[in-house]
């Protein structure tokens, strides 16, 4: 059995047609709607990968993955925005995000993506 | 013989042509704005000096006294060589200060004294009257002797000849020459009339000259040889008399020299009547020429005469008597009528100048000194006419009351030497500037007494008016004061001495009273002029131009009539007085020559303003606003001025040169300027149109930033929901399938709208990061969805140098490109459906020029020019759905890196677009549009 | 040519040309004591005038009147 993903957005219908796609896909699926949830949730388990909104209400996604990283540094998280918000997309690539989708996010790139996240990072 | 009436009548016809002619010459010079006039005509009027006394008298002369007839021509032969300097120095003084007659010459130059002028016109009127006395004698006794039949009774115009000569001589002078009063006193069509009788009497003299020695005798030679064995030995005797024959050639080469042109009829021909100076160049030796002419004959005639046995006392008589007695009636006539034109031709132009002199000295000062008297300042032609009138009878009554006494024989010397007392006072006038009026007073009151003494008194005393015994032994006793032996001299005969002792008297007095007074300021001044004539300076014309003359009246009758050419009358009329009101001239008789220009100028602009400056110029030229005169006067204000510049010629053309340059360069620059800030204010508002877009676009980027991502997150529901629904439907019915595509594909549509309206907006801040650009042109393309059946043909160049740029924008442009490409070859498969067309897109990259090209292409549709043109405007777009953003950003982004975008297009044959990036942009992360390189995109 | 011309045209040689005109017409080259020296006179006199006229004529051609205007045409300066 596969870890699960771990979806993270504020937005709560996109979280649950997430959950149904990824889960029709195969994937078991942990939702969290905010970092500080997310962040909690990762300190009690593993998640395969992450698919994070950077915008969201209290701390956002990319402030979110950093402390993640800290929990669990080799944790791969597909950063996501709807805004084109450069400095943070910039920060999220340079502290090392797997990926970064634009919203709308396209399924087929999100699964082509999700497939290599949880390819087993080669030593 | 012939008949007194058909002579009579032939003398009035011939007066009557030469009127007709006068009149055609005036009624053209009028016509032509001019005065019809030529040297020709000018050095043939002068022969007025040879009147009846030269026509008659000279063969009596040489009877009487041998070859004494001839210096009175030889002198002014001689006199002529200084014609260029003294009587053009006299002509440019009469123009500039407009005299009329010689007394009016004397009056201006010495302060314009009244007393001068009158004093000189006294002389003048002394010294005229009894020659024109000779002219009538001469008139009526060759008439007498043409129409005289012995033993016949006179016939009733015999006896009237007198009055109907004289009143005939009025009429004629008044309608030829004093029909109205002319300021500059000149008569064209006299002149004309007195050329044609010069011409007239000097036929008529060599006719009667060839047919005595010619048809007579046998030439020259024949009457010579016959002399010196025939001539009768009292003749010889005769000539032998005058002891002092030397001196009175002398003295009359001398007096003749001055006759010529001081003899008021001589000045009044030569200089009032002037027209050109250049008219004296060919007068100097034309008329010499006439003067040997109408001599050559003289001689043989006279021996002629005494040879066929004529008598010495009928010598006066013989051009005529010679002929007659031969039987040549029409030779006669002509011979006559030559004598009448000597004759009529002297009386006219003396009676002109004198009652000019008489009115403007004696009768104008007297009016202005006798207040009931002003009533003639109206009638001044009336005065003029009365003037000449008295003039004229005067001489006839001379004629009448001295008859053949002594005197009348002598008076053309006395005349003379009357005249010769002018000369000191001109001559010095014009040579000395210190000659002043009280020094011309005393001279010509000195020289008129003197001559009056001893040349008029013995004249009066031989004519038996005065006892003989002041001639004998003096005034009271006193033998000293004999006029003919004045202070003793009895060596040279009355009238050298005569000659000898005026002169003295004249110019020591003159130079004396030169020296003792002084001249007032305004004398000098004229000295100055006068003297200085010849060499025009800014004092010559100083009094010119201030000087009115110039009738204003006629001028706007000129004006009037330019006007009238353009302008109903009344409006001529208003813009006229409008004109000279302006001009600052309203109300004056009379103007100077620079308020003349003003005037014309006004003119020139009025007309300029309604009909341009061209016409207005050409009109006003032809016009003849200013005369000949007047623009001789212009120009000299203007050499005046540029006298008093004091530049040379060269000096000055180079400063015109150098201003109308300048004043080029100046237009040129002020052109220049205007198109820069033409230029500044497209440049201005293009980036103010830029500011306000801007503007506009980070309202409407915030506004999109907030809308896109409110409206992405649906989209993204949205799209995560579909995708389930189609996973998960249980047996699909085929709409089912195509509705949830459907929404797929709107979805996507929707996202790529909010793309590009979020990449237009976006803020200008790039991260321009060093790399190569064709890896990353192939992961552009990589991961784009290249329809079926469209061929990408990829050719990146080799080698190509790193370039900086913003891979997340320009992939941007990349992939806009792409899709335009995609779109454009996508309408031409459906328009072309059927043929063989295939879609090719082409993505090259090359190095072009230093800069990186990346160039996409296509063979799709195509744009027309106006597509072409506008297809980098915002929100342009041909395409049925779209924002019209695409090459928008393309640009956007392109210029943001500094680099610029290239479009070329052909309908239905494909698209070009070029994206140059500069390749030497180190160090200049941020490029600014506004101020980097602006180019534009040319298409 | 120009040189004869100019030498024409100057006044000082106009008053020369007078002098000698009033010299060649002066009472010692002409008298009046018999009939044969009245004729030779007369031949004398017609002569020197037509000289001087000649000379005249000369002159005339040589006047350049540059202060009027109307003479341009004419004259070749």
């Amino acid at each position: 059995m596969r870890k699960p993903v771990l979806l993270v957005d504020d937005n709560v219908m996109f979280l649950d047609s997430a959950r149904d796609v990824l889960e029709g896909e195969g994937y078991a699926v942990i939702t969290a709607q905010s970092g500080e949830e997310a962040l909690g949730l990762i300190r009690g388990q593993d998640f395969s990968a992450v698919l994070m909104d950077i915008k969201m209400a209290g701390i956002n996604g990319v402030e979110t993955f950093v402390q993640m990283k800290q929990i669990k540094p080799d944790v791969r998280v597909i950063m996501c925005t709807a805004h084109i918000v450069e400095d943070l997309i910039r920060l999220a690539e340079s502290e090392g995000a797997f990926a970064i989708l634009k919203k709308p996010v396209k399924i087929e790139i999100l699964l082509d993506v999700m497939e290599r996240a949880l390819k087993p990072a080669l030593p | 013989m012939l008949d007194a009436v058909s002579v009579l009548a032939v003398l009035v016809l011939y007066m009557g042509l030469l009127f007709l002619t006068a009149l055609r010459v005036e009624r053209r010079s009028s016509e032509e704005g001019r005065p019809f006039n030529s040297a020709l005509i000018y050095s043939l009027s002068l022969g007025v000096y040879c009147t009846a006394w030269t026509y008659y008298g000279s063969v009596g002369k040489a009877v009487t006294s041998g070859l004494l007839f001839l210096p009175i021509y030889l002198g002014p032969t001689i006199a002529i060589m200084l014609w260029w300097t003294i009587l053009r120095k006299l002509v440019r003084i009469k123009t500039i200060h407009h005299i009329t007659s010689i007394a009016d010459f004397i009056s201006a130059r010495y302060d314009k004294s009244l007393a001068v002028g009158a004093l000189a016109t006294f002389i003048a009127l002394i010294g005229t009257m009894p020659y024109i006395a000779l002219q009538f004698k001469a008139v009526f006794s060759t008439f007498a002797l043409i129409t005289s039949e012995p033993g016949a009774e006179p016939s009733w115009i015999s006896s009237h000849l007198g009055s109907v000569t004289v009143s005939l001589m009025i009429v004629f002078t008044i309608v030829l020459g004093v029909r109205r009063v002319d300021p500059t006193e000149r008569h064209p069509g006299l002149v004309m009339a007195i050329a044609v009788e010069c011409l007239v009497k000097l036929v008529a003299f060599l006719a009667a000259g060839i047919f005595v020695t010619y048809f007579m005798f046998d030439g020259f030679g024949d009457i010579l040889a016959r002399v010196r064995m025939e001539l009768p030995q009292h003749i010889l005797e005769m000539w032998k008399a005058d002891q002092v024959w030397s001196v009175t050639w002398m003295t009359y080469l001398v007096l003749a020299m001055s006759a010529i042109m001081f003899l008021p009829r001589q000045f009044h021909v030569s200089v009032v009547e002037n027209f050109d100076e250049k008219h004296i160049r060919t007068a100097m030796w034309v008329f010499p020429l006439y003067m040997l002419l109408i001599n050559v004959f003289v001689f043989p005639i006279a021996m002629g005469g005494i040879l066929k046995g004529h008598s010495h006392l009928e010598a006066d008589t013989f051009v005529l008597s010679l002929p007659l007695q031969a039987g040549q009636n029409w030779l006669s006539v002509l011979v006559f009528l030559g004598g009448a034109s000597a004759a009529t031709g002297m009386i006219m132009i003396s009676s002109i100048t004198v009652s000019t002199m008489i009115t403007n000295h004696f009768l104008l000062p007297l009016v202005g000194w006798i207040p009931w008297l002003a009533f003639l300042r109206r009638r001044l032609l009336h005065c003029r006419w009365a003037a000449l009138a008295i003039v004229i009878l005067s001489g006839y009554w001379f004629e009448q009351a001295v008859g053949e006494s002594y005197m009348l024989v002598n008076i053309g010397m006395i005349s003379f030497a009357a005249a010769f007392q002018f000369a000191p006072a001109i001559l010095h006038g014009i040579f000395w500037r210190r000659g002043n009026k009280m020094g011309a007073l005393l001279g010509l009151g000195a020289g008129f007494t003197v001559w009056f003494y001893t040349l008029l008194l013995p004249a009066f005393v031989r004519s038996g008016w005065v006892s003989y015994a002041l001639l004998d032994q003096g005034p009271f006793g006193i033998a000293i004061l004999r006029p003919e032996r004045l202070f003793g001299i009895t060596e040279l005969g009355p009238l050298a001495q005569a000659v000898f002792w005026s002169t003295v008297f004249n110019v020591g007095f003159y130079v004396f009273g030169s020296l003792v007074f002084k001249q007032s300021p305004t004398e000098r001044s004229l000295a100055e002029d006068f003297v200085g004539a010849l060499t025009a300076g800014p004092d010559l014309t100083k009094s010119t131009h201030r000087e009115s003359y110039i009738d204003l009246a006629s001028k706007a009758k000129t004006i009037l009539k330019v006007f009238g050419q353009f302008f109903s009358e009344e409006e001529a009329k208003a813009m006229t007085t409008k004109c000279i009101r302006e001009a600052g001239v309203e109300g004056k008789d009379r103007i100077s020559i620079t308020e003349l220009a003003r005037i014309h100028n006004e003119v020139e602009r009025f007309l300029s303003g309604s009909v341009g400056a061209a016409t207005a110029h050409r009109w006003l030229t032809q016009s003849g606003l200013f005369s000949d005169r007047e623009a001789r006067d212009l120009s000299e204000v203007y050499s005046e001025i540029l006298a008093g510049l004091k530049v040379t010629p060269e000096d000055l053309q180079r400063r015109i040169d150098y201003y109308q340059e300048r004043e080029a360069l100046l237009g040129q620059h002020a052109a220049e300027l205007e198109e820069k800030v033409r230029e500044r204010t497209r440049d201005l508002e293009a980036a103010q149109e830029e500011l306000i877009k801007r503007e506009r676009l980070s309202v409407l980027g915030q506004l999109t930033g907030v809308v896109s991502h409110e409206l992405r997150n649906p989209l993204g529901v949205i799209s995560f929901s579909n995708y389930y629904l189609k996973r998960n439907i249980k047996d699909p019915d085929e709409k089912i399938v195509k509705h949830l595509d459907r929404i797929a594909e709107q979805v996507g549509h929707c996202d790529l709208i909010i793309d590009e309206l979020l990449e237009y907006t976006r803020g200008t801040q790039s991260s321009l990061v060093r790399g190569e650009i064709n890896p990353w042109i192939e992961q552009v393309l990589d991961q784009m969805a290249i329809p079926e059946g469209i061929r990408v043909h990829r050719s990146l160049g080799r080698s190509l140098p790193p370039v900086r740029f913003d891979g997340e924008k320009l992939r941007r442009v990349v992939i806009n490109l792409v899709e335009n490409a995609l779109q454009a070859v996508r309408s031409r498969v459906e328009a072309e459906k059927g043929s063989d067309y295939r879609p090719v897109l082409r993505v090259a990259t090359s190095l072009v020029d230093g800069a990186l090209c990346i160039e996409v292409s296509d063979n799709g549709m195509g744009m027309d020019l106006d597509t072409a043109s506008r297809a980098f405007e915002p929100l342009f777009t041909t395409k049925p759905r779209g924002t019209g953003l695409g090459l928008a950003v393309v640009k956007k982004v392109v210029e943001e890196h500094g680099g610029r975008v290239l479009l070329s297009s052909q309908l239905r044959q494909g698209t070009s677009v070029s994206v140059f990036l500069s390749i030497d942009q180190e160090g200049n992360d941020e490029s600014d549009p506004l101020h980097g390189d602006p180019t534009r995109e040319p298409v | 040519m120009k040189r004869l011309r100019d030498l024409l045209a100057q006044r000082e040689f106009h008053a020369l040309a007078f002098c000698f005109g009033l010299l060649l017409f002066s009472w010692p080259l002409v008298s009046a004591s018999d009939l044969d020296s009245v004729t030779s006179a007369f031949i004398y006199l017609f002569g020197c005038w037509t000289l001087v006229i000649v000379v005249q004529f000369l002159i005339s051609l040589s006047l350049n009147v540059t202060q009027s205007p109307e003479m341009r045409d004419h004259t070749e300066s």
